[in-house]
């Protein structure tokens, strides 16, 4: 009898070593070490090489990927920048936060951004950013598809208006806003619709969603809309601007970025861009 | 030729055995594998979430979420901008969860037929919740055939037959109640009982007669013993004989005794061993058990000491 059970026990213990066995093998056949997921939004980028030992990096700060990237590569191969600075480090703000942070803490060393932002934090002044080079004033207007759009209290009731939902856009948002409240209108009494960009302001124009949109006129636009049915809101909304800091002590980098502004504003495909004017133009001083 | 059927039978039987046995090898360590799988999977997934949860959560600050108490609006191509990425990493490390949608935007590129099960997590900020739809494998996409027990259910194959067939068979008997005995232990001189083994040492005239009455009434079922008349022949002699095997075993070198006489005192002993040897369970040493005269009648001529319904496979000698 004792034989027996020894032996039961022991064909038992067998069974139930070989099950735990083939679990474990069965657990580390399938166990996986996920590393964690390195940061996706790409915010920052830099020449492909250093430039020096120089520890200093030339910041710049646009919200325009396309312009940002022609002025670092551009910045990357310049003979005065190489020679004052390591690195270039280009930012690409994706909100008015971002702008906030990168103007008002004194990051950036060169920025293309609105002036009502730099002037509402008095950024020229805690900062020392100073204007360089400007892109030329524009208007803001109301777009319809089908008709001119009045600006009367009664016509724009009965209206769906497409608006930018960034506060610190002014043919998009400060324009139009200010229009419809000294018209008595506000969200309350009208359908506003907020998007993201004045592309797709003009997408859900023609898609029906909306039926005015407050943005600027550009040249393509003559394509898809008819410049018939827009009605002038402001004329003379100030251009965005680049600034610099501290321009007036490193006139050697001001100079150089004022030829570097204007070969890539040229570069860029819309013709907004070409009309650069520089700010105390270099022309004549002693090339250093 | 009857041999050889028989042999051939045989021979079916036992590769079914084998076979039914190994398939039954197989099946519990598959099992077991894909237990072991499960859980791993399931590891696997609680992190890789985690993982997904951490990411998103700390890119939120960078990402244009929108917020209605705000009255700012979800920026969905940079939403889907940001899915497809975080998708494109995820496909690349092979992880087993896709991200569907954040805050109910999609990519046109966020099309995962194969990842079946949903499952919906959610970030909480202080101002607003940030649903993150994800979806994942189900659960036996992991599951594989194991190779481990393939391969030991094999070796059960293996197994010589005569060695297995011992196993089942002493399986099978330790599965069942093993039957009480009385164990007659002439090399000891003691008496047990097969289930407690607790053993009970007895003088040699007792045990010598105890043996024999055994054996006795084995042989002579229905033959009644009485204490007023002599002992059957037989019976002492089968007594002698025990007790000559008592000698040969060295336990004596005196004359046999008389068995005849004190006859009362030598059953008497002989139920003193057996009340102790069957101490936890009297109700088992019925059969064993020399009756005693009851009441008024004890010595009455009908009295009978004989055993009653004492077979063979009830007793176990040792040293007969």
């Amino acid at each position: 009898m004792s034989f027996s059970l020894l032996n039961k026990s022991f064909v038992l213990s067998i069974v139930l070593l070989i099950s735990c066995a083939s679990f474990a093998i069965g657990f580390y056949a399938k166990k996986e070490n996920f590393f964690s997921i390195p940061p996706l939004i790409e915010q920052n980028s830099a020449c492909s090489s250093r430039l020096s030992d120089n520890p200093d990096t030339f910041d710049v700060y646009v919200t325009e990927g396309r312009i940002g990237n022609l002025v670092l590569n551009a910045l990357c191969e310049n003979e005065v920048v190489k020679r004052q600075y390591g690195n270039v480090n280009l930012i690409i703000g994706r909100s008015d936060y971002d702008t906030f942070r990168y103007i008002n803490h004194g990051i950036a060393d060169l920025a293309l951004v609105k002036t009502n932002i730099v002037d509402a934090f008095a950024a020229e002044l805690t900062q020392d950013l100073k204007s360089v080079a400007s892109y030329p004033d524009y208007s803001a207007y109301f777009i319809a598809l089908k008709e001119k759009p009045e600006l009367t209290k009664e016509y724009l009731l009965a209206k769906r208006i497409g608006l930018l939902d960034y506060p610190s856009s002014r043919s998009g948002h400060i324009v139009p806003k200010s229009v419809l409240q000294s018209l008595g209108l506000s969200n309350e009494n009208t359908t506003i619709k907020y998007y993201n960009t004045h592309r797709e302001l003009r997408d859900m124009l023609r898609a029906g969603e909306v039926d005015i949109i407050s943005s600027y006129w550009d040249t393509s636009d003559g394509e898809s809309l008819s410049r018939n049915y827009i009605t002038p809101l402001e004329e003379g909304v100030s251009g965005s601007r680049w600034y610099m800091k501290n321009p007036t002590r490193n006139s050697d980098l001001k100079c150089a970025l004022h030829k570097i502004l204007k070969d890539v504003s040229i570069q860029h495909p819309k013709p907004y861009y070409h009309k650069l004017n520089v700010t105390d133009s270099c022309e004549g001083e002693v090339k250093s | 030729m009857s041999t050889l059927i028989n042999r051939s039978e045989q021979f079916k039987h036992i590769e079914l055995t084998n076979y039914v046995l190994a398939a039954l090898v197989f099946v519990i360590l598959q099992l077991s594998a894909i237990a072991g799988q499960s859980l791993s999977s399931y590891f696997n997934h609680q992190s890789t979430v985690a993982e997904i949860k951490q990411r998103v959560g700390l890119d939120t600050p960078h990402l244009d979420l929108g917020n209605s108490a705000l009255n700012t609006v979800i920026n969905e191509s940079a939403v889907k901008f940001y899915l497809d990425k975080l998708n494109e990493h995820l496909i690349e490390t092979d992880a087993h969860v896709r991200v569907l949608s954040i805050q109910g935007v999609t990519s046109n590129r966020a099309v995962f037929p194969d990842f079946s099960v949903t499952e919906n997590q959610y970030l909480l900020t202080t101002d607003q919740d940030i649903k993150v739809e994800l979806v994942h494998l189900p659960i036996y996409n992991d599951w594989s055939f194991s190779l481990f027990a393939l391969f030991v259910s094999l070796g059960v194959l293996l197994i010589p037959q005569s060695r297995l067939e011992s196993l089942i068979v002493t399986s099978k008997a330790t599965e069942q109640d093993e039957p009480l005995k009385l164990v007659i232990d002439l090399q000891n001189k003691t008496l047990a009982s097969s289930v407690t083994d607790i053993s009970i040492s007895l003088q040699n005239k007792p045990l010598c007669f105890y043996a024999a009455l055994v054996n006795y009434c084995i042989s002579y079922p229905d033959e009644p013993l009485h204490l007023h008349k002599d002992i059957p022949e037989e019976l002492v002699g089968l007594a002698n004989r025990v007790f000559a095997r008592l000698i040969e075993l060295g336990h004596t070198k005196r004359k046999r005794p008389d068995f005849n006489a004190n006859l009362d005192k030598t059953l008497s002993e002989i139920r003193a061993a057996l009340d102790e040897a069957f101490a936890y369970s009297p109700i088992d040493k019925e059969k064993f058990y020399p009756p005693r005269a009851q009441g008024e009648g004890s010595r009455s001529r009908q009295h009978s000491y004989a055993l009653c319904g004492v077979t063979k496979e009830d007793i176990e000698f040792i040293g007969s």
